[in-house]
């Protein structure tokens, strides 16, 4: 018995208690909430009382299940969105994945020029909002079914693009596909430069064609960071909303977003949430499939290649033909939204595309009745309170990065050192669900959980901290993901040579373990920051006046129309993010790739 | 510039002493309202939650005029009720009042419980309709059918809501999407209520009988209407630039967009007009409300704050458009548009608590259709 | 007093993995001890339980007169505390950090003072030559280099005990020679406790003065290198050391005599007369001859190959369907297919039960666990 508790007693090693300490916590702000809300789908909400005849406000029942499963509307309320959405998550995932994996091996692998430019470019359309795209396609495609002005395709051509080409599935795989290519870019970019040019110089002198060293050796070698990719992609597909609202509606094709946003607006939650619990099992289906599948062979790629790099294709003459290909691809994701969104800014009177009708209203104009829209609002850069929320943006997004950079550190230190232990397992899966947890949904939750006081946690209502605990919590993934792969690759003699000098956990950590790895890390903490820029469902119902931020903020425009603002304050988000991106690429050595762990 | 802004302050606070004289005769019988003005001005700042984005603008013009700051946070319809809601739950109550919409929501989720209360200040209580004082109306908003006026230079292409269910507007008909639009929900019950006048109008329009599969003609209303290919948008702007812009062939109509979207016509060269023959309704018509929190840290700030809201004045940032209509009688329309009495006749409301109980049955239908 | 006792230290993983089973052995100071063994026996799970890195499921771990770890007292000495210097297989040499910060990393944890360090560094530097490469960054060196900077980063913090995990591992075999004699050389020269993990039998036999030869997590013998070599405690001890390996032949003992495929000879003492049934008899290739004329207890047997190393010849012949190594350093020249005799030594010879334990044997069987 006594040995027993000695044995407790000296088994508590700082990743020990770390380790549990972060398994409370990630329980309290990932389990706790899921828990939350798959009890409401349990509970009959105030409007739903009528639905559910001789029921009573906060009683149980399974009747929003039995609805929504298998009552007679059943496909209609949930397995024709559940399907659409399988659709475009697995159609945006393969053609993310294929043309991030081409242009990885463009650039990794063939003697392609440019890539420098195409190397940094082709993660551009991630720092962009992905709704973006999708109204740089309505812009260019749309046809008659809309109406309005002509898009520019048609008007140039004179042909009628056919509406399965301007709306619907083809266009939101399209477009979300556009979107996230630079996922598999980076994840398999990472991989292919990892893999030892040895493996496959031993299959070449082997006798093995170069298209069968790419199926059996760099294929199966790569397969980690392709599923790695494939389940960042996929998740992210299962729970977007605003791209396939905007192209979906005009051909009916809904999703199951639609259904968590429309029941949550119709004020029947406990429906709604059925369809936030559906996506989370999917993603948590396709965690678990990566898991089965990949598992322990995930390390492979991680390890440095030793190996001189392999020799480069040779793409003969048609290499400037693919480069130009691809740089005009990716300027094409790049600069058409850009400018669908700039234009906006800069015509006095929306849709009137004439010389006169230019200004600078919108950016530095004066406050005024009788110009353009007649806002009566000052121009961007000279709106104090535009200017404040975004700084208020800022303010949030560095302190999001840096926490969820340390934490990041901190976990995927508790996952490697652990690996193998349950307290491993149950960390790395844990910290991921947050990514599929639909944020519209995560948000409410939260306000729920942090209005009041619970036990040690004071009420966090209307406070930056929570801004910054929510934001934490919702893009730890990707922080722990890149802790998890700088961790990975530091030998643990690293740090035991280390305890053996007598520095203690602290010192380790800061004099070893963080700075050995420190491009990674502050990689890691680019995609939280990337990601809060842009946050806004999430955090609308957190903010106050205090904390209000650039996306919440230009809300009041949108509703009146006046996307001059709107799209001005977007724009101006991306030049910071794409500025710092660059600035901390030349200071720190960071690289989003090895955020994603690539 | 510190200067001009102590004059304006100065020039405001007189008027606002005239608005409070005029008023106080009327507040006179239960309430001190010199008493509240004093009161609100010890309290200092106020919280409000507001689902239209010119609150700002009005508290702006408030806190110049009275010296008592107004903070205004812009949230939807849903969210404003869903934070109010859960904030109240949970004992946090920042926010004095509200600026709502989809009052048969927020009646369920905030007044019922008693989180939210109905208060009537001085100028509405003397000028308002008793319909506009429980809850209290800030003003309400017009939605209706457009066309293109360049497709039709001379005739309303429609006479009849069932209009839109025949082969000529097939897949030419736009709609903010229903499931995502509580107030479309809530306009719709209001079909199934009144479902003998809707098929009443088929008849007149069609000769013929309204035959049916679904219960009923509102009902059927919205499956005929899926069914005809109604294109579906996430935003009003987006239905009257589609339906206004210049120099279509087959420009698409808009069933229940706001009428505001008409104040930037003339501006963005949109040909369009709503239309004025469709029957049985024009649109429909649904309140922005002002409540107040049962648990208000600043409630004599807030009820001055609903005062001055009530007045033409507070609600000058909302009377630049057509579409907006103040409750109070002395309010003049927007030139050209016509006075709030017109419209009530001509367009159909919503009634509460019978949109409470069928609102859901209307998602249901709409989502039936729509997503099969 | 010993410089590590370790007493009954088993290590398992999960229920039924035994990693180190039930281990006793006493380190004696200023020994040069190896804990010697194929992969997976355990070796490296023990040193690092004697660093500190790792902890005992059972058993009590001693360096000098502290007790290190127990888990009956509840006590775990931080490594730092234990007095001891681990250099790593892979030295764990910090990439981020110059060699001299490398090497002084230890003693600014401790709060050294900056004279001192640069006094310390100095010195241990010129001891292992490379006070030229103090300013370089790890990646910039050689392998010997970096095992070097990875010795001396032990040694400047002066340890009672150093404790080596297969350093020799990633060095090329010119390389290995030299560092072998260094690390006699280290070890006389500073008088330490050197206890040195590896599975190479000829890095134990050449460098240490105490074998601990481990198999599945179990001791088997402990002893000094000849000793062990001499008079293997088993079957799997004189397998293991020895190059080329001991020629392991089945046969009995019958009548006070070994009978072995024709080889007939005199049972050695110590050995009871009155033992009889199978055995394996153990003969290493230089206690075997072969001859061009018969003799008495010889076996006729053919040369299957001739492999001349310079300096030695090895033949390889036939005997009971079993292939027989022979190493002789005057040259016979006997060719390939030729009809020779073989002529066993019979006073060096190591017999086996079945068990595999020695018959007979002058040391003790484990020789650690009594003394």
């Amino acid at each position: 018995m006594r040995t027993a508790y000695n044995r407790f007693r000296m088994s508590l090693t700082p990743q020990r208690i770390l380790s549990v300490l972060f398994i409370i916590g990630l329980g309290y702000l990932v389990i706790v909430p899921l828990f939350l809300m798959l009890r409401e789908t349990f509970i009959v909400h105030p409007l739903e009382r009528f639905q559910i005849p001789g029921s009573q406000v906060g009683e149980l029942t399974l009747a929003h299940w039995k609805r929504t499963l298998f009552s007679e509307n059943a496909y209609a309320f949930f397995y024709h969105p559940l399907l659409n959405t399988l659709k475009i998550a697995f159609g945006m995932s393969f053609l993310a994945l294929a043309i991030g994996a081409l242009l990885a091996w463009l650039v990794v692998r063939t003697d392609m020029p440019m890539k420098g430019f195409i190397a940094n470019a082709a993660i551009i359309p991630y720092i962009m909002p992905s709704w973006t795209l999708a109204l740089a396609w309505i812009t260019l495609f749309k046809n008659e079914r809309i109406g309005g002005d002509q898009g520019i395709f048609s008007a140039l051509t004179g042909i009628e693009t056919p509406d399965w080409f301007a709306y619907g599935t083809f266009p939101i795989i399209i477009t979300l596909s556009l979107h996230y290519f630079p996922f598999g870019f980076m994840l398999i970019g990472g991989a292919l430069r990892n893999i030892d040019a040895q493996l496959e110089e031993s299959a070449e002198l082997l006798g093995a064609s170069r298209p069968t060293i790419l199926r059996r050796i760099v294929m199966p070698l790569a397969l980690p960071a392709i599923f790695s990719t494939f389940l960042l992609t996929f998740s992210r597909g299962l729970g977007t909303f605003g791209t396939p609202a905007f192209l979906g509606g005009p051909v009916r094709e809904f999703v199951l977003s639609t259904s968590l946003y429309a029941n949550l607006i119709g004020q029947r939650p406990g429906i709604g949430y059925i369809a936030a619990v559906a996506m989370i099992l999917l993603g948590v289906l396709v965690l678990y499939m990566d898991h089965k599948i990949i598992g322990t062979r995930r390390s492979f790629v991680t390890i440095s290649g030793k190996g001189a790099r392999a020799g480069l294709v040779a793409l003969g003459r048609w290499r400037w033909v693919i480069a130009a290909g691809v740089v005009i691809f990716i300027l094409g994701t790049i600069v058409v939204p850009i400018c669908a969104l700039a234009i906006d800014t800069v015509m006095l009177r929306p849709g009137i595309y004439a010389w006169e009708n230019f200004t600078w209203h919108y950016w530095i104009g004066d406050a005024s009745l009788n110009i353009g829209l007649g806002t009566g609002e000052p121009g961007i850069l000279r709106n104090s309170q535009l200017m404040s929320a975004l700084g208020n943006t800022m303010k949030l997004a560095v302190v999001v990065a840096v926490v969820t950079g340390i934490l990041g550190i901190l976990v995927g230190y508790a996952i490697v050192r652990m690996r193998g232990n349950w307290i491993s397992q149950a960390l790395d899966q844990m910290s991921f669900l947050p990514y599929l947890m639909p944020s519209i949904a995560l948000g409410a939750i939260f306000l729920a959980m942090f209005a009041v006081p619970r036990g040690p946690i004071p009420s966090l209502h209307g406070s930056f901290l929570l801004l910054v605990i929510v934001c934490t919590v919702s893009y730890l993934p990707y922080a722990v993901k890149a802790g998890v792969s700088a961790m990975r690759q530091i030998g643990p003699e690293l740090e035991e040579a280390a305890l053996m000098a007598g520095a203690s956990w602290w010192t380790r950590m800061r004099r070893v373990m963080i700075p050995v790895q420190k491009s990674t890390y502050f990689s890691g903490m680019l995609l939280p920051f990337i990601s809060v820029t842009r946050e806004l469902s999430l955090l609308i119902l957190l903010v106050t006046p205090a904390t209000q931020l650039a996306t919440t903020i230009t809300l009041r425009y949108t509703d009146r129309g006046w996307y001059p603002y709107t799209n001005g304050m977007v724009l101006l988000l991306i030049i910071i993010v794409v500025t710092s991106t660059v600035i901390s690429r030349r200071v720190m050595g960071t690289n989003i790739a090895k955020g994603l762990g690539g | 510039m510190l200067n001009k802004k102590i004059t304006r302050t100065c020039a405001a606070a007189v008027t606002a002493m005239g608005i409070a004289l005029g008023a106080s005769g009327a507040a006179a019988q239960d309430e001190d309202w010199a008493q509240i003005e004093a009161a609100a001005k010890e309290e200092g700042a106020l919280l409000v939650y507001s689902t239209t984005s010119r609150t700002a603008k009005a508290a702006e013009n408030f806190s110049a005029m009275t010296g008592i700051n107004v903070e205004v946070v812009r949230l939807g319809e849903q969210d404003l009720i869903q934070r109010t809601y859960q904030e109240s739950v949970a004992g946090v109550h920042d926010v004095d009042m509200v600026v709502a919409e989809d009052w048969v929501a927020a009646r369920e989720l905030l007044a019922n419980p008693g989180y939210m209360i109905n208060y009537v200040p001085p100028t509405a209580r003397e000028l308002f309709a008793e319909e506009d004082k429980d809850p209290l109306v800030l003003g309400y908003i017009g939605r209706v059918f457009g066309y293109n006026t360049e497709k039709h230079p001379d005739a309303d292409p429609l006479s009849s809501v069932w209009d839109l269910t025949t082969e000529e507007f097939r897949g030419r008909v736009m709609i903010r999407d229903v499931a995502i639009t509580g107030e479309h929900q809530n306009a719709l019950t209001e079909w199934v209520r009144r479902s003998d006048e809707l098929a009443a109008d088929y008849e007149r329009r069609f000769g013929k009988p309204l035959e049916m599969t679904e219960d009923n003609a509102g009902l059927e209303f919205i499956k005929r209407f899926l069914e005809n290919d109604a294109i579906i948008m996430t935003s009003d702007t987006k239905i009257s630039e589609a339906v206004g812009a210049p120099g279509q062939d087959n420009p698409p109509y808009g069933m229940f967009y706001v009428y505001s979207k008409h104040r930037d016509a003339p501006l963005q060269g949109l040909k369009i007009s709503d239309s004025r023959a469709i029957q049985p309704t024009l649109g429909y018509y649904y309140p922005i409300v002002l409540q107040l929190s049962a648990n208000a840290k600043h409630p004599n700030a807030a009820k001055v704050f609903m005062e001055y809201l009530s007045t033409m004045e507070g609600f000058a940032p909302w009377a630049d458009s057509p579409g907006v209509y103040s409750p109070n009688p002395n309010q003049v329309p927007f030139e050209g548009d016509m006075p709030l009495s017109w419209w009530k006749e001509k367009m159909w409301h919503y009634d509460r608590d019978f949109a409470a109980e069928n609102r859901g049955i209307v998602l249901d239908t709409w989502l039936k259709y729509a997503q099969r | 007093m010993p410089a590590i006792v370790l007493d009954g230290v088993s290590r398992l993983y999960g229920s039924n993995v035994r990693a180190v089973s039930d281990l006793s052995l006493e380190i004696p100071d200023g020994s040069f001890t190896t804990l010697l063994g194929p992969s997976g026996c355990g070796k490296t799970t023990t040193l690092r339980m004697i660093a500190g890195l790792d902890s005992p499921t059972y058993g009590t771990i001693r360096i000098g007169d502290k007790i290190a770890f127990s888990l009956e007292d509840a006590t775990s000495l931080p490594p730092s505390k234990r007095g001891l210097g681990l250099v790593f297989q892979s030295y764990a040499l910090w990439p981020h950090l110059t060699v001299a910060k490398n090497i002084s990393f230890g003693l600014e944890v401790q709060k050294v003072g900056k004279a001192e360090i640069a006094q310390r560094l100095e010195k241990v530097a010129a001891a292992l030559q490379i006070d030229q490469l103090l300013g370089r960054y790890t990646s910039e060196l050689s392998g010997g280099q970096q095992q070097r900077v990875a010795i001396a980063r032990v040694l400047i913090m002066e340890p009672s005990v150093l404790l080596l995990d297969e350093p020799l591992s990633n060095l090329d075999a010119t390389l290995r020679m030299d560092m072998r004699a260094e690390l006699k050389r280290l070890h006389n020269d500073t008088g330490a406790t050197i206890l040195y993990v590896t599975h190479d039998q000829l890095e134990a036999l050449t460098m240490s003065t105490h074998i601990a030869l481990l198999q599945n997590g179990e001791l088997q013998q402990f002893a000094p290198p000849l000793d062990v070599y001499a008079q293997p405690a088993n079957e799997f001890a004189a397998d293991f050391l020895g190059n080329p390996r001991i020629n392991l032949i089945e046969g009995r003992i019958e009548g006070g005599r070994i009978l072995c495929g024709g080889l007939d000879l005199p049972l050695p003492d110590g050995v009871s007369s009155g033992e009889s049934g199978p055995v394996k008899l153990g003969l290493r290739a230089e206690e075997l001859r072969l001859h061009r004329q018969a003799g008495p207890g010889m076996v006729p047997v053919q040369v299957t190959s001739v492999l001349p190393t310079g300096s030695d010849w090895y033949y390889q012949v036939r005997l009971n369907a079993q292939t027989i190594t022979i190493r002789q350093n005057d040259p016979p020249h006997l060719k390939e297919g030729e009809e020779v005799f073989l002529a066993a030594h019979p006073d060096t010879l190591k017999l086996f039960a079945t068990s595999g334990k020695a018959l007979v044997s002058s040391v003790p069987e484990v020789a650690g666990a009594e003394a």
